[in-house]
C-alpha cells in the first residue's frame, strides 16, 4: 500500500498524440527559425551593414546544406573527447564527491520520511546535480575558447560549425551521463539499504482478541517497534494472518506459526512490502451523475485545484469510470488470486466533523457497461485518505438466487466494465479525477521503472548542454549561463508561463504584479480604475503575447520528469517513453541547429 | 630544429599559381550601434604565390593580423574578397591544405604535446596510424621528445610556440600561415625556424608570415608588402626593394692600399678583377622606418614604384 499520488495528466497513447504533437513542432520550429533569422540578420546588420549581411546569410544558407550532412564523426569524436577532457581539468567529479557527501547525511533529514520521499529526494538531488554541471560546462567552454583563442587552432582545420556544436554536446553529454549513472547507482544502493528491514514480535506483547460473548478467539493485534523508534500496529485473523499498518509508505504481513507441542507460538514478518513498485494502471474514462441520478454532477467544493470533482453521499451522485481493454491474461490468477486489484486514490471532503476517527462509507458497484442488471456484489469500503487502497474484483460469485457468475464472462463486454463508485454517508463527499481510481495490470520491475526515470533526467541534461552550448554561441561566458538558467527555470515551469501568458493568473501578468508587490496588494482585489492601471495592463498585454512565443518556443522540461511517477511506484509506460524520445528529438534538433547558424554567423576572432 | 619527413611534393612549384588573392579587402570595425570605430583594413589588394616565402609588414595596429584573420575566416571582410586557393575563405574546405601558427600559441594547456597533436590530426580526418605516426616527426622535428608527456600547462613561452608550429604542419600543408612565427623563441630557436620556413619552401610550399623582426624578414621573405595603417605602402620582392638606384656599388678584390684612394682609376689603371658594379641595398630596417615616417607624414594609399 502506498501513499496516495495524483496522476493529474491522464497518459495518452503515442499515436494518439503524435500527429498533434507534429503540428505544433512544424508551428515551434517555424517561430524559432523566424526568431534566429531575425536575430542573425539584426546582429549582422549591426556589424557589417545590411548588404554584407544578406550576402554572408546567404552564403551560410547554401553552406548548411552540407555542414549538417557531411559531418565527420571522427572530428565529432574528437572535439567531444576534448570537451570531456576539459570538463576532467574543470575538477567535474568534484560535483560527484559533493552528492556523495550529501546522500550520507540525507539520512539525517529523512528519518521519518515515507519510502517515496526517499526516491524522490535522490532522483532530485541526482537531476540537480547533472543537469548544474552539464549547464556550467556547456555555457562555459565556447566563450572561454573565444576568449582565449584556443578556438582558432580548430576553426582553421578543416571542421564545420555543425561538428563543433555536435562534438561539445556529445562531450558534455557524455560526462552528464557517467554522472548521472553512478550518481543514480548510488541513489539506489543508498535507498534500498535505507528501506530494508526486518522486525520481530515479542510473543508476550500480543493481544489476543476473544469474542465476548463465548470467549472464542477471533484475531491478534499489537504494535512492533524497533531501535529507531520506528513503529507498526498490527492485527491478525483468527488464523494468524494479517498485515501492519501502513508507516513510512510501507506495511508488512504477518503469519502466525504455531509452537511444536508446548513451544510458544511464533510469529513470521515479512521484510518491508509496498516498496519499491512499478504498478501498471489502466486508467478508464469518467463521468459524475448528479445527486438526482442525472447526467452531469461532480461538484466543487470550494478547492482552487479543480482536479478532482465531489459526489455527495448518501445521494444518486456517482463516479462512474468505464475501463477499456480488459482481458484475463492482463491479471494473472496467480498474481492476483482475490480478483482484479482496483484502486482507490479518494479525497474526502466532510461537511460535518462526525466520528473523525472512522472513514466514510462508499462503495463500488461493478456491472456491464449498459446493462446494470449484470453486475457484480456490491461492495462497501471504509475510505482511506492520503493512501492508494487496494480493492479486488472477484473474478467468480454466487448471486442470491445460487447462480454462478464470472467477470470476464459474465460482465466483462468487449473488454469494458463499467465501475461506480458512491459516497454511502449524508452530507459527506468522496472527491476524485479520472486517473484517481483505476484497475491494476499487473507490475513492472522497479528498477526497470527507476531506469526509465534516470532516462528523463537524461533526456533533461541533454537538452539542457544544447541549449547551453546554443547560448555559448552567441553570448559571452556569464551571460550564456544565466541564459541557460533562465531558460531551464522557465522551462521547468511553462504551466505557469502558460497562465500568464493567457491572462489565468491570478493578479495579473509581469508588470501588474510588480505594482502589487510595490502597492503590497493581494492577488484577487481589483486595481484602482486610473490611467496607470491601463498603462500597465496595455504593457501587460504586450508582454503576455511575447511570453506566449516563448512559452511555444522553450523546451517544456517538466514532461521529462518522472521522478514523481517512480517514486510513488507508477510504471512509466512505453508510450510515454516513446513520446520523450521523440519530444527530447524534436527540442534538440531545432536547438542545434540555432546553435549552428549563430555559430557560423559570427566572427571568432576580435 | 630537425627534419620532418614529409610528403613528397606532387605538383613542381610554379611561381605564377595564385594561392592567396585578396581584391579590394575592407574590414572595419563597428560598436554595437554600428558606428564605425576603426579602418583596420583599406581596399588590400594582394596575391601570394605557390612556392613563395612572402612576408607581411607593419607596425602594431597596421591591419597585417587583421589581413591573416580575414585569410582564415576568422573576421568577415566588411567588403571585398579574400581568397585562398580560390575559395572563399570562410569556406572550411580551404583549411585541409593550409596550417597556421597564431601570435601566441593558443593551445590546450591540459593536454600534453602527444594529445595535442593526436587531437589535431583527429580534426584532418586522419587514420590513428597517420596521426601515431605524424606526432612522432613532428615531436621529433621540434625537439620535444623530452617533455611530450608533459601537460602544456608546464611548457615554456618557447617550447608552446615549437608544438604551436607542430600542429600547424600536422596536415604537410601546402599554404602555412605564420603570425609572428619566431617570438618567444631564443636565437637559436630563432634561427632554427628560419632555416625550417626556408626548408618549407624547398618543399614547394607557400609560406606566409607576419613579423616585427625586420631581420627576420629581410632573412627568408622572397616577397613582402608593408602595410601601415590599414593601407598597403609597399610590395614587391625584398631584393628590388631595398636596392639602391641612384647609388652604384663597386666590389673588388686585391686592391692595394694605394689603389683604394682613386678607386675608379686604379681599377682601369692597374688592371685590377672587378668582381661586381651594381646598385648597394640599404637594411629592411631603414626602409621600414622611412615608409613609416612618410606614411604618417602623408597619409593616404600609396605604392612606390
Amino acid at each position: 500500500m502506498l501513499l496516495s499520488y495524483v496522476i493529474e495528466n491522464t497518459p495518452l497513447r503515442y499515436f494518439d498524440w503524435i500527429g498533434s504533437a507534429s503540428l505544433q513542432w512544424v508551428m515551434v520550429v517555424g517561430i524559432l527559425a523566424l526568431v534566429v533569422v531575425a536575430a542573425s540578420f539584426l546582429i549582422g546588420t549591426i556589424l557589417n551593414g545590411p548588404w554584407r549581411t544578406e550576402r554572408v546569410m546567404y552564403g551560410v544558407l547554401r553552406d548548411a546544406a552540407g555542414d549538417l550532412f557531411r559531418i565527420s564523426p571522427r572530428r565529432v569524436g574528437a572535439l567531444a573527447r576534448l570537451a570531456i577532457q576539459e570538463s576532467l581539468s574543470r575538477w567535474v567529479l568534484v560535483a560527484l564527491a559533493v552528492f556523495v557527501v550529501a546522500v550520507m547525511f540525507l539520512s539525517w533529514f529523512m528519518r521519518d520520511r515515507a519510502v517515496t520521499a526517499y526516491i524522490d529526494y535522490l532522483m532530485f538531488i541526482t537531476a540537480v546535480l547533472v543537469i548544474a554541471v552539464c549547464c556550467f560546462l556547456s555555457a562555459f567552454s565556447l566563450p572561454t575558447d573565444i576568449a582565449q583563442r584556443t578556438i582558432y587552432t580548430i576553426v582553421t582545420k578543416p571542421v564545420r560549425a555543425s561538428e563543433i556544436i555536435l562534438g561539445r554536446i556529445i562531450g558534455f553529454s557524455t560526462v552528464g551521463t557517467t554522472l548521472l549513472v553512478v550518481a543514480s547507482l548510488i541513489g539506489y544502493v543508498f535507498a534500498v539499504r535505507a528501506v530494508t528491514h526486518g522486525h520481530s514480535i515479542d510473543p508476550t506483547a500480543v493481544t489476543t482478541l476473544t469474542d465476548q460473548r463465548d470467549g472464542a478467539v477471533i484475531g491478534y493485534e499489537g504494535t512492533i517497534r524497533d531501535d529507531s523508534g520506528h513503529s507498526h500496529y498490527f492485527s491478525l485473523d483468527k488464523e494468524g494472518h494479517g498485515a501492519t499498518s501502513v508507516e513510512r509508505g510501507h506495511y508488512h504481513e504477518i503469519t502466525l506459526l504455531p509452537g511444536e507441542g508446548d513451544a510458544p507460538a511464533t510469529y513470521a514478518v515479512t521484510g518491508p512490502l509496498g516498496v519499491f513498485q512499478a504498478r501498471v494502471p489502466i486508467i478508464g474514462d469518467l463521468k459524475f451523475t448528479t445527486r438526482e441520478g442525472g447526467e452531469g454532477g461532480g461538484v466543487n467544493v470550494g478547492d482552487e485545484w479543480e482536479y478532482r470533482k465531489f459526489i455527495e453521499g448518501a445521494t444518486q451522485a456517482k463516479a462512474i469510470y468505464t475501463f477499456s481493454g480488459l482481458r484475463p491474461e492482463l491479471f494473472p490468477e496467480d498474481q492476483y488470486p482475490l480478483g482484479v486489484p482496483i484502486e482507490l486514490n479518494l479525497g474526502v471532503f466532510r461537511s460535518y466533523k462526525g466520528d473523525i476517527t472512522r472513514g466514510i462509507l462508499g462503495s463500488l458497484q461493478v456491472h456491464r457497461p449498459g446493462n446494470l442488471e449484470a453486475k457484480a456484489e456490491e461492495q462497501f469500503f471504509t475510505a482511506k485518505e492520503f493512501v492508494s487502497d487496494r480493492k479486488y474484483i472477484p473474478r467468480k460469485w454466487t448471486t442470491a438466487d445460487g447462480k454462478e457468475m464470472e467477470l470476464f464472462r459474465d460482465i466483462v463486454r468487449d473488454g469494458q466494465i463499467v465501475v461506480e463508485l458512491s459516497c454511502e454517508e449524508p452530507a459527506q463527499y468522496f472527491g476524485v479525477g479520472r486517473n484517481d481510481v483505476y484497475l491494476l495490470a499487473g507490475e513492472q520491475p522497479f528498477l526497470w521503472n527507476y531506469a526509465k526515470g534516470c532516462l528523463g533526467i537524461w533526456f533533461q541534461m541533454v537538452l539542457a548542454t544544447t541549449v547551453g552550448v546554443m547560448w555559448s554561441t552567441i553570448v559571452n561566458t556569464a551571460v550564456s549561463l544565466l541564459s541557460t538558467i533562465g531558460c531551464l527555470v522557465l522551462g521547468f515551469f511553462t504551466d505557469m508561463l502558460v497562465n500568464i501568458a493567457t491572462g489565468q493568473n491570478l493578479g495579473g501578468g509581469v508588470f501588474e504584479s510588480m505594482i502589487r508587490i510595490a502597492k503590497q496588494e493581494n492577488l484577487t482585489q481589483q486595481l484602482d480604475a486610473t490611467v496607470s492601471t491601463e498603462v500597465v495592463k496595455s504593457a501587460d498585454h504586450v508582454a503576455n503575447r511575447f511570453l506566449r512565443v516563448v512559452s511555444y518556443i522553450l523546451p517544456d522540461f517538466s514532461q521529462f520528469y518522472n521522478v514523481g511517477a517512480v517514486a510513488n511506484g507508477y510504471d512509466i509506460g512505453g508510450d510515454a517513453m516513446l513520446m520523450q524520445l521523440t519530444a527530447a528529438v524534436a527540442y534538440f534538433v531545432p536547438i542545434a541547429v540555432a546553435g549552428y547558424f549563430f555559430l557560423k554567423l559570427r566572427e571568432l576572432a576580435k | 630544429m630537425g627534419a620532418v619527413v614529409t610528403a613528397p611534393v606532387v605538383e613542381p612549384a610554379q611561381q605564377t599559381d595564385v594561392v592567396i588573392e585578396t581584391r579590394n579587402l575592407t574590414k572595419v570595425y563597428r560598436d554595437f550601434w554600428g558606428r564605425q570605430k576603426v579602418r583596420a583594413l583599406n581596399a588590400l589588394d594582394l596575391e601570394v604565390r605557390r612556392g613563395e616565402i612572402f612576408g607581411l609588414l607593419g607596425p602594431n595596429g597596421s591591419g597585417k593580423s587583421t589581413t591573416l584573420k580575414l585569410l582564415l575566416g576568422l573576421l568577415f571582410p566588411t567588403s571585398g574578397q579574400a581568397l585562398i586557393f580560390g575559395k572563399e575563405a570562410t569556406d572550411v574546405t580551404k583549411n585541409e591544405r593550409l596550417g597556421y601558427l597564431p601570435e601566441e600559441s593558443y593551445l590546450y594547456r591540459f593536454l600534453n604535446a602527444e594529445e595535442t597533436l593526436d587531437f589535431y590530426g583527429r580534426l584532418f580526418n586522419m587514420s590513428k596510424e597517420t596521426r601515431r605516426q605524424r606526432t612522432a616527426e613532428l615531436i621529433d622535428m621540434v625537439k620535444l621528445n623530452w617533455a611530450k608527456k608533459r601537460q602544456l600547462r608546464e611548457y615554456s613561452k618557447g617550447m608552446t610556440r615549437r608544438i604551436g608550429l607542430a600542429q600547424a604542419l600536422i596536415n604537410d600543408p601546402e599554404l602555412i600561415l605564420l603570425d609572428e612565427p619566431t617570438s618567444g623563441l631564443d636565437p637559436i630557436g630563432t634561427r632554427e625556424m628560419k632555416e625550417l620556413i626556408i626548408r618549407l619552401k624547398e618543399q614547394g610550399k607557400t609560406v606566409v608570415m607576419c613579423s616585427h623582426l625586420l631581420a627576420d624578414v629581410q632573412d627568408v621573405c622572397d616577397r613582402i608588402a608593408i602595410l601601415h595603417q590599414g593601407e598597403l605602402k609597399e610590395l614587391g620582392r625584398v631584393d628590388d626593394l631595398l636596392m639602391q638606384q641612384d647609388v652604384t656599388e663597386i666590389q673588388a678584390k686585391g686592391l692595394s692600399e694605394a689603389a683604394k684612394q682613386e678607386i675608379q682609376d686604379v681599377i682601369r689603371r692597374h688592371h685590377a678583377e672587378t668582381i661586381s658594379i651594381g646598385h648597394p641595398s640599404s637594411t629592411l630596417e631603414d626602409l621600414f622606418l622611412e615608409i613609416v615616417r612618410d606614411s604618417e607624414a602623408r597619409p593616404g594609399k600609396r605604392i612606390r614604384n
